[in-house]
């Protein structure tokens, strides 16, 4: 036998540290600085990160708080937050957005900020993240999913910008010519790219994954109830057809939204923003003046998905140090370059400041204003995912939309061919049993 | 200082550092990670409260966990397979003296000694479905009228992250191969030559028997370093479409960082570990490893 | 017959070298290709419209070079570390003989086994509380958690072939054990030690899981989780992510290059 008595005590001895010393240490490191602001930001474009540096500088100069960012990306910040607040360092500041932090408002991680919010002129009704009657974030930007196509190739076929579901599906199909051009793309894997576009066509089509019940004063999982679930196939069954006029993009995610569209492989291509005409302008400009919006065509509503990013502050950390910050940061003159980062891309919470002529004076912006007014006639239509099941906060979105349950339903419909009413009736299964399991 | 003393400082002046560092930075972490199985934590709560068996009970009770670790297997299997053939055949051809042996040997070397993200990114761009200049090969030469969705593809991503990994460290299992092959002593194929043996006979009974350690070996080690993978599967196709690629690491992963549950990603975690025990169990068992060699061999 | 019997040895032999150098032929013909023809595909094999634009952008308008240098640190951190402390094991293991000797290679060999994915998030954790997250020092330890158990066995095999009448012909002519260390055994097990230098140094200039969990900070990132998060976030550049491919693997071309013949002893013994 290869385990002697020495083996073993020092075996023991290194359990009782493993398990003893995380918990010292983790206790000991736990007390915020007060001089010091951990910010982790989603955005990491080297020009919103020149204009963090600026603004951290000036706010050293007048408060004497450091402030050390972190930009982990959007594929990973999630992660990050998780992990800090798991070693009991909790960040000061986490810049994303209010759905993803709605998952740490729900674990009592985030601190009521309703003052900062007043402190920096108030925010509009639809942009507020509110759990147990306080507001959680502070709205900074916003972004719609909507789409993008090529004004020469549908000009070339003598089509327009595509107004019903019935136009979309037939503009891809006309300038669907395989494998050197695609009519759209549709991606359809588990990855937030599938998941949002379903979730998207979803609303355009009114159908809901959660229903308000008066009597449980809860929400209930509607998904394969009646009329949602009738909807609910209808729409999976439409993005199949639509599929048919696409890659297979069985491992697409936002990379290859841009990538495959501005190497000029798709007529038409959808993003949450203007991320695409700014990596188009980048790699292939030829072709940036044919790249024009379009609002992903109507069903029923023409509601859409609205992803609303802001300033979310932990508990436990250095609270007080941290909404100075934001109040500064939001007050500073140098913000607007910050929205200039990537123009008409992270577009500002409040309208006034889109009509705004230091917003504009921005040369994309001057050379895209058809850009900006196409936003602008959009602009009430947004609903954020927690707020479109009914007046209360859903807090039971995470469930569906975290683990890209949507962007399953595409992959299993388009990729594996599972009829869609077998899909919409397994997923709304699998939240019912995700939410057993939250408890 | 007496001999004893002096002994005795020199083996734990010896060994202590590496030792200190393998229990810090090796022992405690598993332990730990062992320990939090035990535990109900998700990632946005610093608290830990203790649920027994239920992270375990969890687990084992879902089909993914069974799935994953099928996964794994048929990976860990089909990539050291490509290995062991493609290093056995590959090291016979080299097996013969040439100019640029040594060019040979160092390209054969290479792939095990890129980066995975490399690895990974290069064989994306070769195989990819719409800019791939493997499909655009089979397209031209007319094997396939449509390109192949190699890493996307249900039935073809599996075997594409095997046909990866095989590439990345079959060449290494070459020049092990080779290395032992040469090590032969040439009589012995002389002595099978005399007695009447052909080629094929003389590969049974001389080179295959000279070449069980080094085959065994390779298996072995490279089969644990296999099961183990996580970034070239992940890098490649994230653990799809639809899971076909995801192994137990990359379900442990998904477990902590997409569902945020660490204690039940420590659960998965541990039983992969347990499974390499047995693993390593049967390694010692079989060869002990420990036994010193011969000097001067 | 007798001609595909003397010909095909040669032409496998011919496309197995094809299938092993191609990936590396087609990512540096991609990395010198100019932008617009990646975009029409089919490509061509052979071409001569080659340029250093992707090479300009990657350079000068990403944070490569800062990626780059951070890899080389931890990378020369792992190699210093993991040199003195396998020299010293392997010595320590073979010439004397202790209780306890056979548990200590037993749980040598046996870490080597621990999945990178369950020591990261402990170690994680770990480092966060002693504030060792985006530092150097704790990328340097968690590299030495993968290739440390590696690098013992290695030196202790071969210290192994050294045999001890080296030494102790030193001793004999009065030299201390420390002595001859340094001057007799520390010389004859230099191609053991350049081994593990590569392997340490292969290790840590590839790993991507340790990197991707403990850097958090894109100051501190390392090539692999650089290299990953920036494909993420442009939308894929074929043309410049080949480039980086390609200046990624310069170092170990070179390492190659130079030690080829470390390399493959150490190959031998490690397996």
């Amino acid at each position: 036998m290869f385990i002697d008595r020495r083996t073993f005590m020092k075996g023991t001895a290194v359990a009782g540290a493993a398990v003893a010393a995380p918990q010292i240490l983790v206790r000991t490191a736990r007390g915020a600085d007060k001089n010091k602001v951990l910010f982790v930001s989603e955005e990491s474009n080297p020009k919103a990160i020149a204009v963090y540096d600026k603004i951290n500088a000036d706010f050293k100069k007048e408060t004497g708080i450091e402030v050390v960012m972190e930009y982990p990306g959007f594929a990973n910040i999630a992660k990050r937050v998780a992990t800090l607040i798991a070693a009991g360092t909790p960040p000061e500041i986490v810049w994303y957005g209010a759905g993803q932090a709605m998952n740490l408002a729900m674990e009592n991680q985030l601190v009521d900020v309703g003052d900062v919010i007043k402190a920096t002129g108030g925010t509009a009704e639809n942009l507020r993240m509110v759990y147990k009657g306080a507001d959680r974030s502070i709205p900074t930007s916003q972004q719609f999913t909507y789409g993008w196509y090529r004004k020469d190739l549908f000009q070339a076929k003598g089509l327009e910008a595509p107004r019903s579901w019935d136009d979309y599906l037939k503009s891809a199909k006309a300038l669907n010519n395989p494998p050197t051009m695609y009519g759209c793309i549709v991606p359809s894997a588990e990855t937030g790219a599938s998941t949002l576009l379903l979730e998207t066509m979803f609303m355009k089509n009114d159908v809901h994954w959660f229903e308000w019940s008066a009597g449980k004063k809860e929400y209930e999982v509607a998904l394969d109830k009646g009329n949602q679930r009738k909807r609910a196939i209808e729409t999976l069954d439409y993005l199949n057809e639509l599929h048919k006029f696409s890659p297979e993009a069985s491992t697409y995610n936002w990379g290859e939204l841009m990538s495959t569209y501005f190497t000029e492989k798709a007529a038409s291509s959808w993003y949450v923003g203007s991320r695409l005409l700014d990596q188009t302008i980048a790699n292939n400009p030829k072709i940036a003046d044919v790249t024009v919006p379009f609002e992903l065509p109507k069903k029923v509503t023409d509601a859409y998905y609205l992803s609303i990013q802001g300033f979310h502050i932990l508990e436990k950390s250095n609270v007080e140090g941290a909404k100075k910050y934001v109040t500064f940061f939001m007050k500073h003159p140098d913000v607007i370059s910050w929205y200039h980062a990537v123009p008409l891309h992270i577009i500002p919470a409040s309208r006034e400041m889109l009509h705004s002529a230091k917003y504009q004076d921005n040369p994309v912006i001057q050379k895209r204003m058809d850009v900006l007014k196409f936003l602008d006639s959009v602009w009430t239509k947004g609903v954020p995912l927690y707020y479109w099941d009914g007046k209360e906060l859903n807090q039971h979105i995470g469930l569906y939309h975290n683990e890209n349950l949507a962007g399953w339903m595409l992959a299993m419909r388009n990729i594996k061919g599972m009829k869609s009413d077998a899909v919409v009736d397994e997923a709304a299964a699998q939240v019912r049993k995700k939410m057993r399991r939250a408890g | 200082m007496n001999a004893r003393a002096e002994r005795r400082a020199w083996i734990f002046g010896t060994t202590a550092p590496a030792l200190v560092f393998l229990l810090v930075i090796a022992y405690l972490p598993i332990a730990y990670a062992v320990m939090l199985s035990f535990f109900k934590k998700t990632a946005f709560n610093p608290a830990m409260t203790w649920v027994g068996l239920a992270n375990y009970r969890y687990i084992l009770e879902e089909p993914e966990l069974w799935n994953a670790f099928w996964r794994s297997v048929v990976f860990t299997l089909g990539a050291v397979g490509l290995q062991l053939v493609w290093g056995l055949l590959s090291a016979l051809l080299l097996n013969r003296a040439f100019r640029g042996l040594n060019f040979v040997r160092s390209l054969f070397v290479l792939p095990y000694l890129l980066p995975s993200i490399v690895v990974a990114l290069v064989f994306q761009w070769l195989l990819s479905q719409e800019y791939g200049v493997v499909n655009q090969v089979l397209m031209q030469t007319g094997v396939v009228t449509r390109p192949i969705n190699f890493f996307g593809g249900l039935a073809t991503a599996m075997w594409s992250v095997i046909g990866m990994a095989g590439w990345q460290y079959g060449s290494f299992a070459t020049l092990l191969i080779l290395a032992r092959l040469q090590a032969i002593n040439p009589k012995l194929y002389e002595a099978a030559a005399v007695s009447g043996a052909g080629t094929l006979r003389a590969f049974w009974d001389v080179t295959l028997p000279n070449l069980r350690t080094t085959l065994i070996v390779i298996a072995l080690l490279r089969g644990i370093w296999m099961f183990n993978k996580f970034d070239s599967i992940w890098l490649v196709t994230h653990g799809g479409p639809l899971k076909a690629t995801e192994t137990l690491p990359l379900y442990a992963y998904r477990l902590a960082f997409e569902e945020f549950d660490f204690g039940l990603a420590a659960a998965a975690c541990t039983v992969m570990f347990v499974v390499l025990l047995a693993g390593a169990v049967v390694y010692f068992k079989l060869f002990d490893p420990t036994r010193e060699i011969e000097v001067g061999r | 017959m007798s001609r595909l019997r003397a010909y095909g040895p040669f032409a496998l032999l011919l496309v197995v070298l094809v299938l092993v150098a191609f990936p590396f032929y087609w990512m540096v013909l991609t990395s010198f290709t100019p932008r617009e023809a990646l975009f029409r595909p089919p490509y061509r094999f052979v071409r001569l419209d080659l340029s250093l634009g992707n090479y300009r952008e990657l350079l000068f308008a990403t944070e490569f070079v800062r990626y780059f240098a951070n890899s080389l640190i931890a990378a020369v951190g792992a190699i210093v570390l993991n040199v003195i402390a396998a020299t010293l094991a392997g010595y320590g293991l073979t010439r004397f003989a202790f209780p306890g000797k056979k548990t200590f290679a037993f749980g040598t060999l046996f870490s080597y086994m621990f999945p990178p994915m369950l020591m990261a998030i402990p170690l994680y954790i770990l480092f966060s509380a002693l504030k060792m997250r985006n530092t150097y020092t704790g990328l340097i330890l968690a590299h030495m958690a993968i290739s440390l158990p590696l690098n013992i066995w290695l030196m202790w095999q071969y210290f192994q072939i050294v045999p001890p009448s080296l030494e102790e012909a030193a001793w004999v002519s009065g030299a201390s054990r420390l002595r001859a260390l340094g001057q007799v055994c520390l010389p004859s097990a230099r191609p053991g030690i350049l081994s593990v230098a590569i392997f340490s140094f292969a290790l840590s200039w590839n790993d991507f899981t340790f990197a991707f969990l403990l850097q958090t900070d894109r100051k501190m990132f390392t090539l692999p989780v650089g290299l990953a998060t920036f494909v993420e976030q442009t939308g894929v550049h074929w043309g410049m992510v080949m480039a980086a491919a390609v200046l990624v693997s310069v170092p170990t071309f070179l390492l190659v290059f130079f030690l080829q013949r470390y390399l493959l002893s150490g190959l031998r013994t490690a397996g």
